[in-house]
């Protein structure tokens, strides 16, 4: 069947949970200055959230099957991607990238792009831009560098 | 370039009409949100900082403090307040969702700590309605 649009390229998104324990403590400071710049995030116990994570790509729509993207690859690139990594793990002790960086927002956005990225270069798609929620409260958007306008 | 978004809620009363106008004119561009008694909305606040976060630290801006500065500048002022009656930053101003999403910036703006700039609020007025705006 033919598509209507043969080039047209859109943007698809893709949501997914994980669940993950961390804390925010630099060792070269005491507990004191940790506390002072962390606040309760500071307690080395640690402490967990319920992540959502929305991944947005962006690509021709395939005359054959009109997808951008098949969802399942979608699914499994960022299970295998993010999920396994991630998922029911302490980030501070149990993830390799956290080990001299402190586990912030921030910082598993930056994580999860490097790891999101090469995967969808090799789809031939464009990784548009990432939103990570840490509660209904919170949330980061990053676009590997770029603005949010460039990628809109 | 990392953009950090925290959101914020607020109850408030207004009521939308137009001094200028004659009350059939208010009622025919307001329709209802022209009672003259008023209404209220939950009103929830996205305001979104940019910039890159500190190296050491990994944070972008510290959270404690910017709910310190949206407080004192927004929510103290605005909650559980009429924004025609209570609130002086609307004196002369019809506060529709697109006016208050102005002003809160012009608020905002010069609060924000220079490194994570100001980068857009959203006002969501209802699960419908919500007004935008974007810095450049």
């Amino acid at each position: 069947m033919a598509n209507p649009h043969p080039v047209q390229r859109v943007t698809v998104t893709r949501k997914a949970r994980f669940s993950s324990a961390h804390f925010y403590a630099l060792d070269e400071w005491d507990e004191a200055k940790n506390k002072a710049v962390f606040y309760g995030c500071s307690n080395r116990m640690g402490h967990g959230h319920n992540y959502l994570l929305e991944v947005a790509v962006n690509g021709p729509i395939d005359p054959e099957t009109g997808m951008v993207v098949n969802l399942k690859d979608l699914k499994a690139m960022i299970q295998e991607a993010v999920i396994e990594p991630l998922d029911h793990q302490n980030l501070n002790h149990q993830v390799a990238y956290f080990k001299n960086r402190v586990p912030t927002l921030e910082n598993i956005a930056r994580y999860i792009w490097e790891a999101l990225s090469p995967r969808v270069t090799a789809l031939h798609l464009d990784l548009q831009w990432i939103r990570l929620d840490e509660n209904d409260t919170l949330f980061v958007e990053y676009a590997g560098g770029k603005s949010l306008e460039q990628v809109s | 370039l990392i953009y950090l978004t925290r959101r914020y809620e607020f109850s408030a009363s207004h009521r939308l009409f137009n001094p200028n106008f004659s009350d059939e004119k208010n009622w025919e561009i307001f329709k209802q949100c022209n009672n003259p008694n008023g209404h209220g909305h939950n009103y929830e606040l996205e305001v979104t900082v940019k910039g890159e976060p500190d190296e050491q630290t990994g944070m972008l801006i510290d959270i404690m403090k910017l709910d310190e500065i949206v407080h004192r500048v927004i929510i103290q002022e605005v909650d559980h307040k009429h924004l025609n009656l209570d609130v002086s930053m609307f004196e002369g101003i019809i506060p529709t969702a697109e006016n208050i999403v102005v002003i809160f910036w012009q608020r905002l703006l010069p609060e924000v700590p220079k490194h994570s700039p100001l980068h857009r609020l959203r006002l969501f007025e209802s699960r419908n309605n919500v007004a935008e705006l974007v810095g450049h």
